[in-house]
């Protein structure tokens, strides 16, 4: 008792005085280990020092009885220490924080990433479910540690991306090839990914969990079913085959991105004040659901065959890339600079260089093919 | 009829996306090379080429729903999806020409209920308790309408841009104070100091020379040096008759407004309790130098000369544009006061600002939330991001920025008025949502 009567007396003048230091993001510095008590022992929960005692003192208060402090920190979680207009910031569960150390701790992303080359490799529908229902788990314990849609910065779209391509995959058929274009989508995204993810606050202008989630994970979704389509795509133009998948998420794919960009204009309504502005990510937005809409007008009314919107959803990927990557990290302009940041252009570079001869490639391949039989249909009409 | 049926096929259709996509494109490239919204806007989306493009989207879509007719049921999703578009176009063009964006800047505990409309350009002028906002084309020079009797306007001159420099006590060739003729500036090595002018309790010099120290020794007893020492700083030396030494910057703080404008602005030096007091004041006087025009479009201050003339009186004033509408104006002929900023708007609602908040994340930089309390006529509101107030008369208040002064904060509060927004923009995007839904479930392009 007299323990947690010392505890409280540490923490509760400070609580009200507002100079608690928030524990969210912080826990990665501790040193939490699994133990057989549990994954983390008491005593480095929390890890620093949140009381106005100095360190040496409060390194004391900790020692007197670990369960204790355990005690006093449950008095505190759900309470404020930050207020603004109608959001707050209260203390974490203690599961939070847990899970939280777990995810610090634990080689969560590698291990991930192993079982979507393993699906890969051995194209096998369970092996893409365990991928996927890992890759889910692993979303929502970061959904449960933020309290928010896992979307608000690039690092985190890039966890979020390729498990709505492999959920694509999984519905749009069962084919071996079809859920190996969604497990090779996966595991090449997720090769960007740093093997620990951190934790980030999410910026002042996003803390809209709303529209964030309508907005951010409408588009970035569809970023995901496009990628896929152009992974399917390109199989379609080697193999000729699986054209009914990538038709579906096309479709899917730009009825998504068109209807996240319109939200996102009335995002833009409610927090900037206007629909519409031509802005960099804006304008690449309109890009890419423009390339994919004149693909898909010309399939529809017969001026393209299957081959020509296989290489329009090749064209429409290089937008989505470039929407998403090239808009953050080569412009680097405009009103959505909380995803920007700088690296890997020489490797996107080369992305595109390599895509851009695979097009010309396909494009030129049944050309000369039939030429060579001496065929006559034109290139363009064989588009 | 075929030109009809062109403009409402998929043939126009496409090209019009592939010419609109590369134009946007090149858009995003000229506003990442520049840094400038403004730029990409000035050459791609506000070019007339582009706005063409738009208008035959709506051209295009609009006809080749009518080609439909008469309408069947396979034909919904497809109408629906071409009617939220059309609505989406309609609500920007609504907003364009009706509808009202502008921006008030409200340092903690002041009010207004005007805004100022970004980006444009407009003549302030003042005389006697009446106020007059004209509107300016930029670079077109000539007569403006003037709104006050006997006194012409006439813009003489346009610079694309300039930095203005605001300064006193000594010029390129004169040292200046209130109360005196202006006196000459001398520049000094060594030995006795030279006289400028005296007063009734001191001498005082003017001089050029970077050896402050040499010039404080050789300072006689009652006197007073203004020392220019790289162009720019000056720096005040002053000896009591005990021969004290007072010795500071002219850093310019202390600004002294007289009669209310009209008689120009000035600085003034004080000196401590134990030198007898003197009115030490110079006229402030404005240097304006033309500057090449920077890729920046948001960053070029433009310049104006402006001709004022009475039936008695002419005079060429120059003027700088002062984008925020908060800087000095400046005094002409008629007993007028001029300031050359953006063009204004009356709100119904006249706003006052309580208080301005930022909330960073514990022991952090980064901001939490960004929050303004305002008076709105006579009731309280906060304001935040992502919370914004909008007034009976469909005026919004969105916190858009927040910077902090010396002794309080000012907040950058983005006032929006779009008529079309109800009716056509955000039913649009609903019509629209679901008609690509119906698009997707009907299997019409299957």
């Amino acid at each position: 008792m007299l323990n947690l009567l010392i505890f409280f007396l540490a923490l509760i003048p400070t609580f009200e005085e507002g100079r608690v230091s928030p524990l969210k993001g912080e826990i990665e510095k501790a040193h939490c280990v699994p133990t057989k008590e549990g994954w983390i022992t008491p005593t480095n929960l929390p890890q620093n020092n949140i009381s106005l005692y100095s360190d040496e003192t409060y390194a004391k208060i900790k020692a007197l009885d670990p369960h204790a402090f355990e005690e006093g920190y449950r008095s505190l979680v759900g309470k404020t220490y930050t207020k603004s207009f109608r959001k707050n910031l209260t203390y974490p569960s203690l599961n939070r924080l847990k899970c939280e150390a777990l995810f610090m701790k634990a080689p969560l992303i590698p291990f991930l990433f192993l079982l979507y080359l393993t699906a890969t490799l051995f194209r096998r529908r369970s092996f893409l479910l365990i991928a996927f229902t890992a890759h889910t788990l692993l979303l929502l314990g970061r959904v449960y540690i933020l309290g928010r849609p896992p979307v608000s910065n690039m690092m985190e779209t890039i966890l979020y991306v390729p498990w709505i391509a492999t959920m694509t995959a999984l519905f749009c058929g069962k084919r071996k090839t079809t859920l190996f274009a969604g497990s090779l989508s996966a595991t090449a995204l997720l090769l960007f990914l740093p093997p620990h993810q951190s934790f980030e606050t999410v910026q002042a202008v996003l803390d809209s969990s709303y529209w964030l989630t309508i907005h951010v994970l409408l588009i970035v979704g569809s970023y995901g079913i496009l990628i896929y389509a152009g992974v399917l795509a390109h199989i379609y133009l080697i193999t000729k085959r699986y054209f009914t998948p990538l038709l579906k998420s096309l479709y899917i794919g730009t009825a998504l991105l068109i209807v996240g960009t319109i939200l996102g204009g009335v995002w833009a309504a409610q927090s900037w004040g206007r629909f519409w502005d031509w802005d960099p990510k804006e304008a690449w937005a309109f890009i890419s659901a423009g390339i994919y809409l004149a693909f898909i007008h010309g399939y529809k009314f017969r001026k393209i065959k299957e081959k020509g919107l296989a290489i329009g959803a090749i064209i429409g990927l290089l937008a989505i890339s470039f929407t998403w990557y090239g808009v953050n990290y080569i412009l680097g302009t405009g009103l959505h600079s909380y995803g920007f940041g700088g690296g890997g252009e020489s490797l996107y570079y080369s992305y595109l260089l390599l895509e851009v001869s695979a097009i010309i490639f396909f494009t030129k391949k049944d050309h000369l093919q039939k030429k060579g039989k001496k065929d006559t249909p034109s290139s363009s009409s064989e588009l | 009829m075929t030109i009809v049926r062109f403009l409402g096929s998929v043939y126009f259709a496409i090209a019009l996306i592939v010419f609109t996509v590369l134009f946007v494109i090149a858009g995003t490239f000229l506003e990442a090379w520049s840094d400038s919204h403004l730029f990409a806007a000035h050459f791609i989306y506000q070019n007339p080429v582009f706005i063409t493009l738009l208008w035959l989207y709506f051209v295009n879509i609009l006809i080749s729903t009518l080609l439909r007719y008469p309408f069947q049921r396979k034909h919904i999703p497809f109408i629906i999806t071409h009617i939220g578009l059309l609505m989406l176009f309609g609500g920007a063009l609504v907003r364009g020409y009706f509808g009202t964006q502008g921006v008030v800047s409200l340092i903690e505990g002041t009010g207004s209920s005007q805004i100022l409309l970004p980006n444009t350009y407009a003549l302030y002028i003042e005389q006697d308790d009446h106020v007059s906002v004209i509107p300016i084309h930029p670079k077109k020079g000539g007569a403006l309408p003037s709104p006050i009797p006997n006194l012409s306007l006439a813009v003489v001159d346009w610079v694309p841009h300039v930095e203005e420099k605001q300064n006193g006590w000594i010029d390129q060739k004169n040292g200046h104070i209130f109360g005196f003729p202006p006196f000459p500036v001398f520049e000094w090595n060594q030995g006795p100091l030279p006289t400028s002018l005296k007063t009734s309790d001191y001498t005082i010099t003017a001089i050029k020379s970077g050896d402050v120290d040499g010039i404080a020794k050789q300072l006689a007893n009652s006197a007073i040096a203004l020392v220019n020492t790289d162009g720019e700083e000056i720096t005040l030396l002053a000896k009591n008759k005990e021969g004290e030494l007072y010795q500071a910057p002219l850093d310019n703080e202390l600004m002294v407004v007289i009669d209310r404008g009209y008689g120009g602005y000035g600085y003034a030096a004080n000196l401590p309790p134990n030198f007898p007091p003197v009115d030490l004041i110079t006229p402030l006087f404005r240097q304006i130098i033309k500057k090449p025009l920077p890729r920046k479009k948001e960053e070029a201050t433009p310049s104006l000369s402006l001709l004022v003339s009475t039936p008695d009186q002419a005079e060429v004033i120059r003027l700088t544009y002062d984008r925020y509408g908060q800087n000095l104006k400046w005094p002409g002929p008629g007993h007028t006061l001029l300031r050359f900023q953006p063009q204004i708007k009356q709100l119904p609602n006249h706003i006052r600002l309580k208080k301005a908040l930022q909330i960073n994340y514990p022991h952090t930089n980064q901001p939490f939330s960004y929050e303004s309390e305002l008076w709105i006529d006579d009731k309280e509101v906060t304001i935040s991001m992502n919370h914004v107030h909008q007034t009976a008369e469909g005026f919004r208040f969105y916190m858009a920025g927040l910077t902090h002064r010396p002794y309080a904060k000012a907040a950058q509060i983005v006032v929006n008025h779009n008529p079309g927004k109800n009716y056509l923009t955000y039913p649009g995007a609903i019509i629209l949502t679901i008609g690509m839904l119906l698009l997707y479930l009907k299997k019409v392009y299957a």
